[in-house]
Formats: C-alpha cells, structure tokens, sequence
C-alpha cells in the first residue's frame, strides 16, 4: 500500500495495466489518466516491453487506446481482456478535497489512489480538456487490426469494442451504422455493450427506411426491458433509446410506446416517452388511418392526474402534463379542451403561454403539409382557448 | 413591477462577499478564467436555494458538456434577477423537461456541444426534433428564456476572433493545434465524435458573433436596485466579456 497520491498494484504488471484500462472506462476521464498515469509509471515498464516500449516516452501519458491495440497486437490476453482486476465505487472527501478509488486485483488485493478534486469546468473542458492525452507519441493505424474487426470481435471487451467502434463510425458511418442496427436487434448482448449500442443509435444516421424501422423497434423493446433495471447506469440509456425512437419510428408503430406511459419501474419512462410521440408529429398530423386510440386514452389519462390539484407541481409533474396536453392535442383526443381547462386552473400564466407557444408551432410546421386537417383544426381551438385566459 | 423577494439582485463577485449571500435556486453562477480574471469562461444554474460565503462549491445544472447535474465546481460569481415564484416554476419545469436529454457521452461527447448559434435543434432522419445542443451560456439562456426572461440579445453580439475564442474556450488552442495535424482530425473524430469547428458553429477564421459567459453577468447586474424589469441586455463590445470590466 501507498499513500493516496499513486497507484500500486501487488500483481502482475498486466493486472496494472488491465486495473488502469479498466478504471479508464469506469470513472471520469481525470481519474483515468490518473490511473494510466500512475500504472506507467508504477507498472508499465514490464508490461510495454512486449508493447513496443518506443512507443512511450518516459514523462508521456500512455494514450489508452493506443495500449490497447498495441496489447492486441501482441496477443496480450490478459491485458486486454479487462480480466484480471476491476474498479470498486469511490468516495468522497471533500475536506481533504480528494476523490478516492480502489483498486483489486485479481487475487482480492486492494489499492487505494486519490486524485486532486475536480477541474473547474469551461466550456468543451471535459472533452478538449483530454486532447493534450489524445496526441499520440507515434502513428500505429497501419499495424493494428482495423477498427470493424474490433468492434465486431465478440471476444473483446465492451470497452475495447466501444473505442473501435468510435473509429468505425469516424472512418465508416454507413458501414458501422449497419452493425450498430445488427447489435441492437440481438438480445443476448451483454448489459455493458449492449448499453453502447443504445448510445451509438443516436450517434449515427439510419439511411435506411426500413432499418430505422426495426432500429425503432428494436430500441424501444431495450427500453422496455431496461426500464425495470435498479442501475444508475441504465437511466440515460434508456431515455436515450425511446428519444432515438421517437425520432425515426414510423407512425403506424406507434402503440409500441403504450408500455413505457405506466409508472412503477424504477426509471420512470413517461416524460421521455411523451416527448417521443409529439416528436412523432412535429412536421406532420397523424395520418387517419392510423389507429391512436388506445394511446390517446392513455395520455388523456396521464395528463388529468398530473394537472390534478392535489398531485401537480412544477417540475417533472409539471412537465409531464404539459407535454401529454400536447400529445394528446396533436393526436386529436376529443378531451383536449378539457385538458386546457385543467391547465388554466393553474393560474400559472407562464405555464399556459408555453403550452400556447408550443402548439402554435406545431400549428405553424403542419400548416404547408395539412392545412385545414381535423387535428389542426383542434389545435387551433386548443390555442384559442388557452388566449380565454388572458 | 418586481415581486418583492428576500434575495437580492444584480451581480456578485463572491471573493469580495465573505458574510453571505443568500442565492436562490436557478440563479446565474459563473467561473473565472484559471488565467485571465475576470474573464467568465463558464456559467450554469444554480441548483438550489444557498448560502454562499466567498468562492465555493456549488451544485449545479449546465451544460458541462455534457448536459447534467454538477456538483462541486468552485464558483466566482453570482448573478441574481430576483426571479418570482412563477418563474422559479418555470425554469424548474425547463430543467425536467430538458432532463431527458442528459446523456452519457460515451460515443461522440461533441454531439451535445455547440459554440454559435447558443442552442440548436438537432432533428432525425425523418426532419424530426431528436435533442438539443447547447454551449454554456446557451442553457442559461433558454431556461430563463422559458420564464419569459430574455437576459441578453441573441441577435446583437459582437464578433470574436479566434485569440479572443481561445481564452473563452481554453482548450480551443489545443484542439487547432491537433485538428491541423496530419491525422490530427481523425483522431479528434475517432475519439470523440469531433467533426471540425465548422460543426461547432466556428467555419473558417472567424470572426464569431459568439454569446459569452460574461455578458450574463452585465445582464443581471442591471436588476441591483432596480424597481422595474431592465431590457434585455444588448452586448456592445467583448470586453463585456469579463465581469467586472477591467
């Protein structure tokens, strides 16, 4: 054991070196290099010898990725693997002004390190303020495995698999954009990488009509598996899938948002997911023989319990209301002006004039595409009975 | 007329407060340049209601990036329009609703970002709304915005160059520098989704009509003592950047 400003790890250098790959994709990316840091420095030494140590100079950081493909080329299973140590939650000390971690490896060994609390934040600083650490001590692209073999390698780690998968969609987007709708449509993806999938469907466009159809689909059944999950991680993972689906699901498909309008899962979906159908008709009304029967009663619903007295506040409560009026107004729910109605009650005269401003845009965006349809027609009295208020 | 309120308002430079300062919640709060003061280079919402003594730790919501909750960034300044309870409510409902776009950013960071325009719309494959990308100052414009607060003219700023961008952006040097390597670019792309400062609303040498963290802290410096609502604040010169003026 060290004190709290290094990184010593009683294994194998490789499980340093697996300890720092691993911290580098658990915390923050200050930790990270912290860590890679502290193993180059405690620990590397043996491990780059197989690793072309001309690679780093000696006061260089080790650019993650870089020793990663490095420990590919030489079939450094144990490196880059990510098997022989894991990261444990970290604490906080705000009097010391340290953010501590532990290390283990694989043999249950603990290690402790700290680092300097946070950096103050600007603008771009958490992205750019790793860019002195992107600048490679030496090009490598011509002698490791090319991005998509990594990415598609099952055998990988989800870690090593996001950074090739980061290049892919740099260097291929069409390519790696077929690959990610592949993923999604698997379900037996581990919770890490099939996490990953999630994220890049929103990083990447679908040219495809019809793969963003099953991308869509495939998206929302993540999220409504996922939404039952007690891990923090899984959160912005799911709200991710049902915004990204909300952005390309064709209307027809639509009833597929129905189980993610229910409360009781530990991430509440509703908000997201109201958000998601109004996306749906932002440019155009819903076409009429689409059947939104069921999903009109269900925001209907939704929006009379959250504009109840004794439930609504502002905030998400507030939110939600707000955003199933206009759902439900978009989608032609014969109870809109009710709902309006409801709203006024607030006497909240900033509220209504969003809910006013929001429709009228939706107003505006259908105008040139459906003048005169019978869902603009009841947004139009929506607006007016929401001016009855000033 | 203002609503009458316990909290104060106008702007703050808190190393010169040691005895308090009562914040309310979704107020303005600002850092300095690491290298520059008093050049804000960051500004965010404060999270709730606080007693700030001096330079302190303060939770926060902003656009980091990426878009989230913070917590423990020292901050230098305050900057207070003595909101109503409405507006409060207002902003608060902002807050949650944008809340469904925070994100890990794990697959392109710079997909959340923009310098110029504040904010845009990034739509779908299908023309439709997907999320929004917000520089800094463009979160605390559009939350205030939704209270029906306009605190500074987007429409009216002035032009920045690029050494004057570089010292609001700190990294900005660091990435031109990597950007105009031979695989410079690349690299920024593979690693983080960077697609050139074209994409960041910053094409070629500038100059920028850019909004600055610190025109918000001119813009709520003129609600100290004020009985009626200000107009919104029209940025005339980038030494406004800095608060106060040098």
């Amino acid at each position: 054991m060290t004190g709290n400003n290094e990184l010593t790890l009683p294994g194998s250098s490789s499980a340093a070196v697996s300890a720092a790959m691993l911290a580098a994709h658990s915390a923050d990316i200050s930790t990270s290099l912290l860590v890679i840091e502290a193993a180059q420095r405690l620990a590397l030494k043996q491990a780059t010898k197989r690793i072309r140590p001309t690679q780093f100079g000696a006061n260089e950081f080790v650019r993650l990725s870089e020793l990663l493909r490095s420990a590919i080329s030489n079939r450094d299973e144990a490196v880059f693997s990510c098997q022989t140590a894991s990261v444990t939650a970290g604490t906080y000390s705000e009097s010391e002004g340290l953010r501590k971690y532990r290390l283990k490896d694989e043999h249950g060994t603990e290690d402790e390190f700290a680092r300097p609390s946070p950096r103050r934040p600007s603008d771009l600083q958490s992205n750019v303020g790793t860019v002195k650490h992107l600048d490679p001590p030496a090009p490598v692209t011509d002698e490791r495995p090319h991005a998509s073999l990594l990415a598609t390698d099952r055998a990988l780690s989800s870690e090593l698999r996001l950074e090739a998968l980061r290049e892919w969609i740099a260097s291929d987007p069409e390519a790696a954009s077929q690959f990610v709708a592949t993923e999604l449509h698997r379900n037996d993806s581990q919770s890490n990488w099939s996490r990953i999938v999630i994220y890049a469907a929103e990083a990447i466009r679908f040219q495809d009509s019809r793969v963003r159809e099953q991308v869509a689909s495939d998206l929302l059944h993540h999220a409504v598996r996922l939404r039952h999950s007690t891990s923090s991680e899984d959160a912005p993972v799911v709200l991710c899938a049902i915004r990204r689906a909300g952005s390309i699901i064709p209307e027809d498909r639509l009833s597929e948002f129905l189980p993610l309008l229910t409360a009781g899962s530990p991430i509440d979906t509703r908000l997201v997911t109201l958000q998601a159908i109004t996306a749906v008709f932002n440019c155009s009304p819903p076409t009429a023989s689409v059947d939104v029967q069921k999903l009109s009663e269900r925001i209907v619903t939704l929006a009379e319990k959250h504009w109840d007295t004794d439930v609504f506040k502002a905030g998400e409560v507030s939110a939600i209301a707000i955003e199933a009026t206009i759902a439900a107004t978009v989608l032609g729910a014969s109870q809109a002006i009710d709902l309006g109605t409801l709203a006024l009650r607030t006497c909240r005269q900033l509220l209504v004039g969003k809910l006013r401003t929001r429709l009228q845009c939706v107003m505006q965006n259908w105008h040139s595409v459906s003048p005169g349809s019978r869902n603009a027609e009841l947004i139009e009295a929506m607006v007016s009975h929401l001016n009855s208020a000033e | 007329m203002v609503e009458e309120t316990a909290f104060f308002a106008g702007t703050v430079v808190l190393k010169d407060r040691i005895d308090g300062v009562q914040a309310r919640r979704f107020a303005v709060v600002g850092i300095y340049s690491l290298t520059n003061r008093p050049f804000v280079v960051h500004a965010a919402l404060l999270a709730r209601d606080h007693e700030l003594k001096g330079e302190c730790h303060l939770p926060l919501f902003h656009m980091g990036p990426p878009l989230a909750t913070g917590d423990g960034h020292v901050c230098h300044l305050l900057g207070q329009v003595g909101l109503t309870n409405e507006e409060i409510e207002a902003i608060d409902d902002w807050v949650a609703s944008i809340s469904t776009q925070y994100c890990e950013t794990i697959i392109l960071p710079f997909q959340q970002y923009v310098v110029c325009p504040h904010m845009v719309w990034v739509n779908s494959e299908e023309g439709r709304p997907l999320r929004q990308r917000f520089s800094c100052v463009g979160y605390v414009i559009e939350a205030y915005r939704s209270a029906g607060i306009e605190l500074i003219e987007t429409e009216r700023l002035p032009e920045v160059d690029k050494e004057l961008l570089k010292v609001a952006y700190p990294d900005f040097a660091q990435m031109e520098r990597i950007a105009q390597k031979p695989k410079g670019t690349a690299i920024l792309a593979n690693t983080k989704g960077f697609q050139g400062f074209d994409d960041l609303g910053a094409p070629g040498d500038g100059p920028w009509r850019v909004a600055l963290a610190g025109y918000l802290f001119h813009a709520t410096d003129r609600y100290r003592d004020n009985p009626v609502r200000p107009p919104t604040f029209v940025a005339t010169r980038i030494e406004e950047a800095s608060f106060p003026l040098g």
